[in-house]
């Protein structure tokens, strides 16, 4: 196992070193840069800011430049806001932590339940009710979503808060963040609560119709020890699966739920930070969900082989 | 400025009894003769500004809901004017556009300079500084600070230089040869030559003449500046967390009148929805952008929607390298197709102006309401159609962006457009780009089979014209993108910008503007008036008639 773990930490290096080419090269190809966004003024000035900025060099010298801060353990300063960029960015997904948290943990719960649920009841009408749902949850785009939440929710009924992480004139207290974690959370779980229902819907029926589940209800084992125990654990590796790759994602940022909510997460550091060409923002970005993405996915495996002992991580 | 307070209906159950003759007109005449005397204690009610009579309030947080990042908080280094309404709270420069003043356009004043004078040949400007001024940091404002703020802008073998600061502020100086300090309160600039909008520019967004505490940028760095931001302005930094808010309190040392308020608190809300549920439900105090749809809700609501003339232009730049649009004729018939009125009423629910008063901005000196030209005349479109030789009219492309500072809706005004020009004959095609897509397209200019590329600008000074039309600043070199080459407007406008005279340097530019027009170089749209949204509580605000303010005299209602 140890040497398995080392082997995919090591893998990360060639993954991180592809991405950081990927998103160098296409960062730069994009019309419009880094001193377009700050000046928007006479070219004659772009130019100069551009010398100023590093950006009139060669893209190999510039790319040079950035691995060699990256090795030395450097991201860079941001060029909009002028500082480190891991100051910013960790404040930052630290709060998308806090929101994939409460997402993930909600479409989890919302997600395997009724999955398990449907599964158990294939073809009644709850069944069918669930599914249809699931549909308008996968299709459902979060901008949308998150406006009805916040006009019902904030604006009509005037129960929960619709815009960042604590009120703008109170303390930052736990309380105040989780109320205004409530309407994110819900948005941001939509889809991966219908995805989740599906997959644990679809796996479950695979498993519950198979000779030993038959065999333990013989034995009059009860119902809820034979779902939960005996078929659930069986059904899980393609459950934990799909609940990784959501996880991952949305360590990547939620960036319509951050935008509207203006929940101060990396999803919404990304947006600004690709409208303004800001460079080394995007590459730290990119260079810090990439990990996360491995890092989870390794977890996700590790933690299969853990459920079924048939799959074995090596 | 306009301003609505809400109103609540209320009914109540009529009991029905009889009541005699002499007694219903009787009561009818009662009713009728304090019906009548409404209008009048209503007017009598209604002062103006909403605020008169009632005494300032000391205290309090505004929330102030701004469209976006304000950004690193460097005076000399930002771009968008949403930076700039931060920036303004904690610096104050040599000269400022007075916007408390409620006039169209604002007037120019002297904030750390007392007054100004300038030579007779206008090659030079002595500035005379206020004394008893403080920095955030304790310093000590003088003219060594003014001296060495104005060299990190401009000398290229300055220690003090930084050369992004140049980039941004080199329009201002670009003629200036020296800076010296007569004494401790006494700066001379000199320039090569007279420059009629030099004044202006150094007003411009504050930013050219903001001054920074020489001791922080000692101890920061120029770089450094954007994290500690040390001025003189009527608000100190507090804090700033990216994306969720940028926290300033009262500067109680303030040389000037302190502010009413304890704290500001600037809280980006990019989504326009957003930014206005955040007013709707107490969560912002102030918010600027509101989409346009919302204008009537927010009024019945009772919110004070407040908009007016601003230094803006929303125009086409016609390709004179355009197969078409190298002819005036063509020119001309698409400014006369386009139904401006139209537009500002239908796509943009009045919250702009429709551009009939030529290629100029509603804020600067060559602004005349009385020349107008190009309403909407789709026949005489037709009519110099066919006299171009062309009476079935042609296919053209239109370029714009998607969003982006300044462009209002440009997509639906394109499309708007885009019907219009139809009516005559005229297909165009819409390309969109991405913003900071388009702005890179734009800078290299229209390309010859483009036959326009839209854009938004303004300042409240005309200077900017020969930016947009001057031939020496032909794209790529400068914003002349339509690549006009006009030398008869050219040698007006150069000698406008030379002109120490402010009202001959105003015939100039008025001048220009009216051959410009007619020549229809650029096709001016219309004009945002800048709908600021208030909260009921938030007294004490007027209109600046720019795009940025400071919210000193600003305080909150209980």
């Amino acid at each position: 196992m140890r040497g398995y773990v080392i082997k995919r930490l090591l893998m990360v290096i060639p993954i991180l070193w592809g991405v950081s080419v990927v998103t160098f090269v296409m960062m730069r190809v994009l019309p419009g840069d880094a001193a377009v966004a700050l000046v928007a003024d006479s070219p004659a000035d772009l130019e100069r800011l551009r010398a100023s900025l590093g950006l009139d060099k060669p893209l190999y010298v510039q790319y040079s430049i950035w691995v060699w801060h990256i090795v030395q353990g450097d991201l860079g300063n941001s060029i909009q806001l002028r500082r480190p960029v891991v100051a910013v960015l960790l404040p930052q997904f630290v709060n998308t932590l806090i929101l994939t948290v409460g997402s993930m943990s909600l479409a989890i719960l919302v997600g395997w339940s009724v999955g398990i649920l449907s599964a158990r009841r294939q073809y009644s009408i709850a069944d069918r009710l669930t599914m249809v749902i699931t549909l308008f949850g996968i299709s459902m785009p979060a901008f949308w979503l998150g406006l009805v939440l916040i006009w019902v929710f904030s604006y009509y009924l005037q129960l929960l808060p619709g815009a960042g992480m604590y009120a703008i004139r109170g303390d930052r207290t736990v309380g105040e963040l989780l109320i205004h974690l409530i309407l994110p959370a819900l948005t941001t779980a939509a889809v991966p609560a219908a995805i989740m229902a599906r997959m644990t819907r679809s796996s479950m029926l695979e498993v519950i119709r198979q000779d030993y589940i038959r065999t333990i209800r013989a034995k009059g084992v009860p119902e809820r020890v034979v779902i939960l125990k005996h078929a659930l654990k069986n059904a899980l590796p393609p459950i934990l699966n799909i609940t990784g790759l959501q996880l991952g994602f949305l360590l990547g940022g939620a960036i319509f739920t951050e935008v509207i909510f203006s929940w101060p997460g990396i999803g919404l550091q990304l947006y600004s930070s690709i409208s303004g060409r800001d460079y080394p923002m995007v590459q730290g970005f990119v260079l810090l969900t990439s990990l996360c993405f491995v890092l989870v996915n390794l977890v996700i495996d590790i933690l299969t082989s853990y459920v079924d002992p048939r799959i074995s991580v090596s | 400025m306009r301003g609505q307070n809400g109103y609540m209906q209320n009914t109540e159950r009529l009991s029905v009894q009889r009541v005699t003759r002499r007694q219903f007109l009787r009561r009818g005449a009662i009713v009728g003769g304090t019906l009548a005397t409404i209008p009048w204690f209503l007017k009598r009610l209604q002062p103006s500004p909403i605020w008169a009579g009632e005494s300032p309030r000391k205290g309090g947080t505004l929330v102030y809901g701004l469209e976006t990042e304000p950004g690193a908080l460097d005076p000399h280094t930002f771009g968008p004017w949403a930076t700039a309404r931060v920036v303004m709270h904690l610096f104050d420069a040599l000269v400022t556009v007075d916007t408390s003043s409620g006039k169209s356009p604002p007037p120019i004043v002297g904030q750390l300079a007392e007054r100004w004078e300038m030579s007779s040949d206008g090659k030079e400007y002595t500035f005379l500084l206020r004394k008893g001024v403080k920095f955030h940091d304790g310093t000590d404002f003088n003219a060594e600070a003014v001296k060495i703020n104005i060299e990190r802008n401009w000398k290229p073998d300055s220690p003090w230089l930084y050369d992004r600061a140049q980039s941004f502020t080199r329009m201002a100086f670009r003629w200036v040869t020296s800076v010296d300090v007569l004494d401790d309160f006494t700066v001379k600039l000199k320039l090569s030559q007279p420059f009629s909008d030099f004044i202006p520019y150094l007003a411009d967004k504050q930013q050219p003449s903001a001054i920074i505490s020489p001791a922080a940028i000692k101890k920061y760095g120029n770089q450094g500046i954007a994290q500690h931001p040390i001025g003189t302005g009527p608000f100190e930094f507090v804090e700033q967390i990216p994306n969720e808010r940028t926290v300033l309190k009262r500067f109680e040392g303030y040389w000037g009148k302190k502010s009413h308020l304890d704290r500001v608190i600037i809280r980006p809300l990019p989504d326009p929805a957003a930014r206005v549920l955040a007013l709707q439900t107490g969560e912002a105090d102030i918010i600027t952008i509101p989409p346009p749809d919302s204008k009537d809700q927010l009024i019945n609501q009772g919110f004070q929607w407040l908009q007016g003339d601003v230094h803006h232009i929303w125009l086409l730049n016609l390709n004179h390298s355009n197969q078409y649009f190298k002819d005036k004729r063509l020119r001309q018939a698409v400014c006369y197709a386009i139904d401006r009125r139209g537009l500002a009423k239908h796509v943009l629910n009045d919250t702009v102006l429709p551009a009939l008063h030529g290629i100029t901005m509603p804020t600067a000196p060559s602004w005349d309401p009385s020349f107008t030209m190009y309403e909407h005349n789709p026949a005489k479109a037709r009519e110099l159609l066919l006299e171009a030789g062309y009476p079935n009219g042609f296919k053209t492309i239109f370029q714009t962006s998607t969003a982006g500072s300044g462009q209002l809706l440009p997509v639906p005004m394109m499309e708007y457009i885009q019907r219009n020009l139809k009516d005559v004959g005229i297909e165009v095609e819409i390309q969109s780009f991405e913003w900071l897509s388009y702005v890179g397209l734009w800078f290299k200019g229209a390309p010859p089979e483009v036959g326009a590329m839209q854009q938004s600008t303004g300042r409240s000074f005309d200077h900017i014209l020969a930016r947009l039309m001057h031939s020496e600043n032909d794209a790529p070199i400068g914003w002349n993108n339509g690549h006009v080459k006009n030398p008869e407007l050219d040698k007006i406008m150069d000698a406008a910008i030379v002109e120490p005279d402010a009202a001959k340097a105003q015939q100039l530019w008025r001048q220009a503007v009216r051959l410009a027009t007619e020549e229809a170089h650029i096709v001016p749209v219309v004009h945002d008036l800048m709908p600021i949204v208030l909260s009921p509580k938030v007294k004490g605000f007027v209109f600046p008639h720019l795009e940025w303010w400071t919210f000193r005299d600003v305080w909150l209602a209980k």
